[in-house]
């Protein structure tokens, strides 16, 4: 009986958390991997989000109300994100989302979204099926089809390397875009791909992996993943396997952390990323940002943050644009933005819900990073292999 | 359905006379009229409760908070996934700790096939009800492929015990999840996403599905757990080796019992897959952390008790969302209760409880007709023992050992202990498989057999330290030995069918009539465990007696007792030689039995027969003394009846 | 392949084995007198690492001379979980030792749970990476073929042959080792000949959870990231490994390390997806081919 009691209590509880929405303020929702081992990607953005709405409320809100950004935290899980996001539309009945970083987690995030008809921007996501074939969801960051081919670019070009190693993540939407990407220019190119091998996300032991990379003796190492492995494998390629040829990756990489510990020997022929944003861009947006940044959390901003930032201040101006909180108004009108003076460069929404903006490839040296290359938004059809349409809507 | 056979000896009797004499009954022409009404009644008080779902859930599914809806069908998610893993390691005692890996097939199957599905024919999303069918036979499919992974997994890993069967287990979990991992066409480590909701039509929704699940699961497992074949499964978990010696096919009910529990396991997968919140699964959801989940929701219930997982799925459903409030502190709060429920309560909040129906119509026992039927032995030779040795690596336990038992004969086995005594029955009863010689009933080669079948064959015994099923009641116990002999299958079973019912109530009638003529009737529904030391001993006369042998093997049936229950015990081992003509092979060492009652008496020392004949020439055989027996000593007769 | 990869692929299957079969070691001892398999024992690896990693960042390792503070990291790491294995034994299994398998089986996962969400809580779940530069860079000792050996190599290897030679000498040679074994042929009568029990229960815990955190130590200075999750799947593995050299078996439990050491670094290198499920499949053959493991004895149940 005891038990059959508890049972309703626990019921009535969560129905009782069913609120009714408040009428002075608009409620954002935001999930990110605030824990977890991608721990910095949600922090960094949720910094850059609350940076912004801070600010905006400061001048006054939108449509005369403040703007209130609700956190959920999914640990950096893929099923949690999914709870998530649920939970924000769901119980805190929020008008927009922001969010993931991680392009896995924006997948199943923008699943939800779509079919609850919530709109979502992701900040920095950049695998195409995020917003492929979506109504709902958008992103303001350039997508993996350039970033893989940019980074085949600038390996090809300014590394003058023929004969490419590829580490890639399988258990991450953005690592196997990325690779796939990268390899096709590539190869497009006239390089080769002399070995693609695999990990994943916990892996700490990568030296099978890198023993075989070796023996195939390749020019440079792409690794598409995110930081948290990829500092053990420049760790194990340079002190394990003794290899000091120049290793690439994408913005997976951009985390202080990682950044801070190469130096020395770790470094070797050259350690370079492609990312959206540098903190030390000279232009006046970026330091103005950047120096708002520092004075309120002490540290500098990364691309997450900067992007998160972005994000949050094109939301805003979407829902003051849209005159109303209505989420289908929002969706339309971020659909229109244009010309966007964003802290990570002009950004416009194009018809596939993605922005077109350039990579900057940055090398670190010493613990810091600093531009070595600027590669413009090229022309790149999404591939035909990803269109695709989901059947039941 | 099994025929009778035309067997000579005095069990088989048991089976006829019992038949005519109940159509006689008068009583038994009420239950023929009431029976049809019963039978309507079942399934319309099944579909009622269908249709009660259905109604709750059309009227809840809009006012509900979705969250809490969410809720809901987790857990009966996670209800499915706890009876169907209590029918393997809490009725059947198989530790198993990969059932995520089960559920992870059914998921992937079923998911897999639906997407393929709406991708290759657009029409279905207009048509609810080509939608539902689909949906139905997509998850039936994840839960055969389930079934076949229970079946593969089961198989091989079935003959290893306790630790090591749970590891085996906990092993092949995780190698059906790194195979998912590795299987590129449904997403590989990425998941598979944007999973069809097939669920959700303008008629049903996705809970009322998992609802409809949720019960067939609970009917089907609570039928199957239930009528008599059933007991195998508990009886396996008690102890299968005495399963094995009343008849029971242990291989073929642990297997059962995993590929039904894998098949539920997979159904639960293809419903939390398809879930409309969800459409995406992924490796991760299906690791070792899920298989712990699922077997903490049986023990907290209370292995073996239906009613306890469905307590347990919905506590630790509701428990960690309730908790989310207090963050990262949840999961150490889960991880302290489950500790603390092991070091006080580790029978599970409902132990072995159940919340069951009102019984049916007992039957009075005066209206019982007698279980056996006298009958003349032929004293022909019945079992054979030829030449058998027994070699254990260097210890030779038996040596050449000559028997033949003949039809009637009450024989006695004597000697010091270690002589190999015991080591002769479990020849005889297939627990070991002679290094040399040849055992024969009638003319049927015993050696090598499995221990099932040498009991169907006709041979029953009884264990020196008595091996009933302790946790079974006494009822239970003697059902037992009718499992193999139930006459119907299990899909019969679950849908109560009139043949099914109507063998249930016999065989429920013979064995109350075996009960009633030993005097344990009283005590019918007591644990075995909680029963008198002698009447243990005689329950498991009466149990080794069910299988209707040819021949009885008793292994010491005085030991422990006091005078006046070594008298009784004698009285009823003579009855059954004497009345019924039952064939006994008696292992005794109270000389009193041996010397009143056996016709024979054949004596060994170190492994081999040292001397044979009636209980006079072996009382005074010097080697017999030398070895056993001592200083002659004065014997009394048994008194008179 | 040619013989560089071959070596190479022999250095690392041999310095991955060597900490398998550290950690197989504290698991064989364990379930060698208690017959429990302690789910636990991944994570007082994963304790080990922490204090170890505290030890090393903290003020005290600064002074002093190299050799010292290795000695000091690992001796702090494999004293606090000594004390924490005694704890754990004495709270959480003393009270179910008689109970059926199947209920110690689901306290030591429990505990094992507490500790790993315990350690979330305490150590925060973001993996820390910044471990110092002297536990963990690998200095070449020595080049063969453009292989190289490094003197972490070395330290993994030393350490476990020297910790099962010790664990050897104390089972077979010493009174307590004797208390031990008899302790897992029967307890009742170990009891009976008056032999402490629960001192000799509690000192085998102390010692099979110090030799976790010394494999916990070597792992982070192998694999210089930590986070409380880190044991989970090592332990596992070495459990494989224990029961593939003969569960209860010291030098098996060595021996199943390196073979699951070099077994996974192979495959690894040939088809590196599959790598994880190296483990289950080697336990999976052994559980069916020879349970007792290659070392193993029978055992023959009595009916």
């Amino acid at each position: 009986m005891r038990l059959f009691g508890f049972l309703l209590a626990a019921l009535l509880l969560t129905l009782a958390g069913c609120r009714k929405p408040e009428a002075d303020v608009i409620k954002v929702g935001h999930f990110a991997s605030m824990t977890g081992p991608t721990a910095t990607f949600g922090q960094s953005t949720d910094k850059g989000i609350r940076l912004a709405m801070d600010e905006i409320n400061r001048q006054g809100g939108v449509l005369g109300k403040k703007i209130v950004v609700i956190t959920e935290d999914d640990a950096g899980k893929t099923e949690e994100a999914a709870a998530a996001v649920q939970k924000l539309i769901t119980r805190d009945r929020v008008v927009a989302i922001l969010g993931e970083v991680a392009s896995s987690r924006s997948i199943v995030g923008g699943n939800i979204c779509e079919a609850r008809g919530i709109p979502m921007i992701s900040p920095s996501s950049t695998n195409p099926k995020v917003t492929q074939g979506k109504k709902w969801v958008f992103r303001i960051c350039f997508t993996d089809d350039f970033q893989g081919a940019a980074m085949a670019r600038f390996c090809y070009e300014n590394l003058k390397a023929r004969r490419a190693a590829i580490l890639k993540d399988r258990k991450n939407e953005y690592s196997v875009g990325l690779a796939e990407f990268f390899a096709k220019t590539f190869e497009q190119l006239g390089g080769r791909i002399v070995a693609h091998e695999n990990y994943q996300e916990g892996d700490v032991d990568f030296k099978p992996q890198l023993a075989k990379i070796k023996a195939a003796n390749p020019d440079v190492l792409f690794v598409p993943g995110y930081y948290t492995e990829c500092g053990l494998i420049l760790k194990q390629v340079r002190r394990d396997l003794g290899m000091d040829l120049p290793v690439t990756g994408g913005d997976g990489w951009d985390s202080a952390s990682l950044i801070q510990e190469i130096r020395g020997d770790l470094e070797g022929k050259g350690v370079h990323f492609g990312n959206h944003f540098s903190p030390y861009e000279q232009r006046p947006e970026v330091q103005e940002f950047v120096k708002k940044f520092k004075e309120r959390y002490g540290e500098l901003p990364d691309a997450m943050a900067a992007l998160g930032y972005d994000a949050a201040r094109i939301l805003a101006d979407a829902i003051k644009r849209a005159g109303s909180v209505e989420p289908a108004k929002i969706r339309d009108a971020i659909e229109q933005t244009k010309d966007f003076p964003g802290v990570t460069g002009r950004i416009t929404i194009d018809e596939n819900h993605n922005a077109r903006k350039p990579l900057l490839v940055l090398q670190i040296k010493d613990g810091k990073t600093k531009v070595v290359a600027t590669i413009p938004p090229m022309e790149t059809t999404q591939p035909a292999l990803f269109r695709g349409t989901s059947p039941l809507r | 359905m099994r025929t009778g056979r035309s067997d000579k000896s005095a069990g088989r009797q048991i089976g006829k006379s019992a038949n005519r004499q109940v159509m006689a009954s008068w009583s038994h022409y009420a239950l023929l009229a009431i029976r049809p009404l019963l039978f309507a009644t079942r399934y319309s008080l099944l579909a009622a409760v269908f249709a009660s779902l259905w109604l709750l859930d059309r009227a809840f599914a809009a006012q509900l908070d979705p969250y809490a809806f969410y809720l809901l069908r987790l857990i009966g998610i996670n209800l499915i996934l706890a009876v169907s893993l209590n029918l393997i390691m809490g009725f059947t005692g198989q530790f198993s700790l990969g059932h995520a890996g089960f559920m992870a097939v059914g998921a992937y199957a079923a998911a897999a096939t639906s997407k393929w599905l709406v991708a290759h024919s657009p029409a279905l999303a207009h048509s609810p009800v080509w939608q539902s069918l689909v949906f139905l036979g997509v998850t039936v499919l994840g839960g055969l492929a389930a079934a076949l992974a229970g079946l593969i997994v089961g198989l091989p890993t079935l003959r290893l015990r306790g630790d090591y069967l749970a590891i085996a287990t906990l092993g092949f979990g995780e190698i059906i999840r790194v195979t998912f991992v590795n299987l590129e066409i449904v997403g590989g480590a990425r998941g598979l996403t944007d999973i069809p909701p097939l669920g959700v039509t303008p008629l049903t929704s996705h809970f009322l599905w998992i609802a409809l699940w949720a019960a067939v699961t609970l009917w089907v497992i609570y039928r199957i757990v239930r009528c008599t074949r059933g007991i195998a499964f508990q009886a396996i978990r008690e102890d299968e080796l005495a399963a094995g010696c009343v008849g029971i096919n242990t291989t073929y009910y642990k297997v059962l019992a995993f590929v039904l529990g894998a098949f539920f396991a997979g159904v639960a997968g293809a419903l939390f897959a398809h879930d409309p919140d969800q459409r995406y699964i992924n490796p991760d959801t299906f690791k070792f952390m899920k298989s712990i989940e699922a077997v903490v929701m049986v023990i907290v219930g209370g292995m073996g008790s239906l009613t306890g997982s469905v307590m347990a799925a919905s506590v630790l459903t509701v428990l960690p969302e309730t908790l989310r409030s207090i963050g990262e502190y949840r999961m150490v709060l889960y991880a302290l209760l489950l500790i603390a429920l092991m070091l006080t309560r580790p029978q599970g909040l409902l132990g072995g409880w159940e919340l069951s129906w009102r019984r049916r119509e007992e039957i009075s026992p005066d209206d019982l007709e007698q279980p056996l039927q006298p009958y003349r032995p032929t004293g022909e030779p019945l079992l054979r023992l030829r030449d058998c040795t027994m070699q254990f690596g260097g210890l030779v336990a038996v040596r050449d050992f000559r028997l033949a038992l003949r039809d009637g004969e009450l024989v006695g086995l004597i000697g010091p202990n270690g002589a190999g005594k015991t080591t002769v029955f479990n020849l005889v009863t297939g627990i070991y498989t002679p290094t040399a010689g040849e055992i024969l009933l009638d003319s049927r080669r015993l050696d090598g057999q499995p221990p099932h079948l040498i009991a169907r064959w006709g041979v029953a015994r009884t264990f020196q330290n008595i091996r009933l099923f302790k946790e079974l009641s006494v009822l239970d116990n003697v059902r037992a030995a009718f499992v193999h002999q139930a006459g119907y299958s299990f899909w019969a079973a679950v849908l109560a069918l009139p043949h099914q019912q109507k063998r249930e109530r016999e065989i429920e009638r013979k064995c109350l009539a075996l009960l009633k003529l030993f005097g344990l009737h009283e005590r019918r529904h007591e644990k075995a465990k909680n029963l008198p030391y002698g009447d243990q001993r005689r329950l498991e006369i009466v149990r080794a007696l069910a299988l209707a042998p040819k021949v009885l093997l008793l292994d010491e049936p005085t030991a422990g007792m006091n005078p006046a229950e070594t008298q009784a015990i004698m009285h009823l081992i003579k009855r059954l030689n004497d009345e019924w003509g039952l064939t006994i092979l008696l292992i005794e060492h109270d000389m009193r039995v041996v010397m009143g009652i056996c016709q024979r008496v054949i004596v060994m020392d170190f492994g081999e027969i040292i001397a044979e004949g009636s209980p006079e020439q072996i009382r005074t055989d010097p080697k017999v003394i030398a070895a056993y027996l001592g200083e002659p000593m004065e014997v009394e007769t048994p008194a008179d009846e | 392949m040619d013989v560089t990869q071959a070596l190479q692929l022999l250095v690392l299957g041999i310095a991955l084995g060597g900490i398998y079969a550290l950690i197989a070691l504290g698991y064989s001892m364990v379930y060698g007198v208690l017959r429990l398999i302690n789910f636990a024992h991944g994570d007082l690896i994963m304790v080990g690492a922490f204090i170890g990693y505290f030890v090393a960042k903290s003020p005290m390792a600064e002074g002093l001379p190299l050799p010292v503070r290795f000695g000091l990291v690992f001796v702090s790491a494999m004293l606090g979980c000594a004390m924490l294995g005694v704890l754990i034994e004495r709270c959480a299994y003393r009270p179910i030792r008689h109970q059926p398998r199947l209920t110690a089986l689901i306290t030591a996962i429990g505990v094992s749970l507490f500790l790993e969400y315990g350690g979330q809580v305490v150590f925060g779940a973001t993996p820390r990476q910044d471990l110092p530069l002297w536990l963990t860079e690998q200095n070449p000792l020595m080049q063969i073929f453009a292989v190289q050996i490094t003197d972490k190599h070395l330290l993994v290897l030393g350490g476990t042959f020297t910790l099962l030679a010790l664990m050897r000498f104390l089972v077979l040679n010493t009174l307590f080792g004797k208390a031990m074994r008899a302790i897992a042929q029967d307890m009742t009568a170990a009891y009976l000949v008056g032999i402490n029990v629960n001192r000799v229960i509690a000192l085998t815990f102390a010692l099979g959870s110090s030799l976790a955190a010394a494999s916990g130590v070597m792992l982070a200075m192998s694999y210089p990231k930590i986070d409380p999750l880190m044991g989970l799947m090592p332990g596992i593995k070495a459990f494989v490994a224990a029961v593939l050299g003969g569960i209860g078996d010291l030098p098996g439990a060595v021996l199943g390390g390196f073979v699951l050491g070099l077994a996974e670094t192979v495959v690894g290198y040939f088809a590196s997806g599959l790598r994880d499920a190296v483990a289950f499949t080697i336990l999976i053959l052994i559980l069916l081919l020879k349970p007792t493991g290659l070392l193993g004895k029978g055992m023959v149940e009595k009916v």
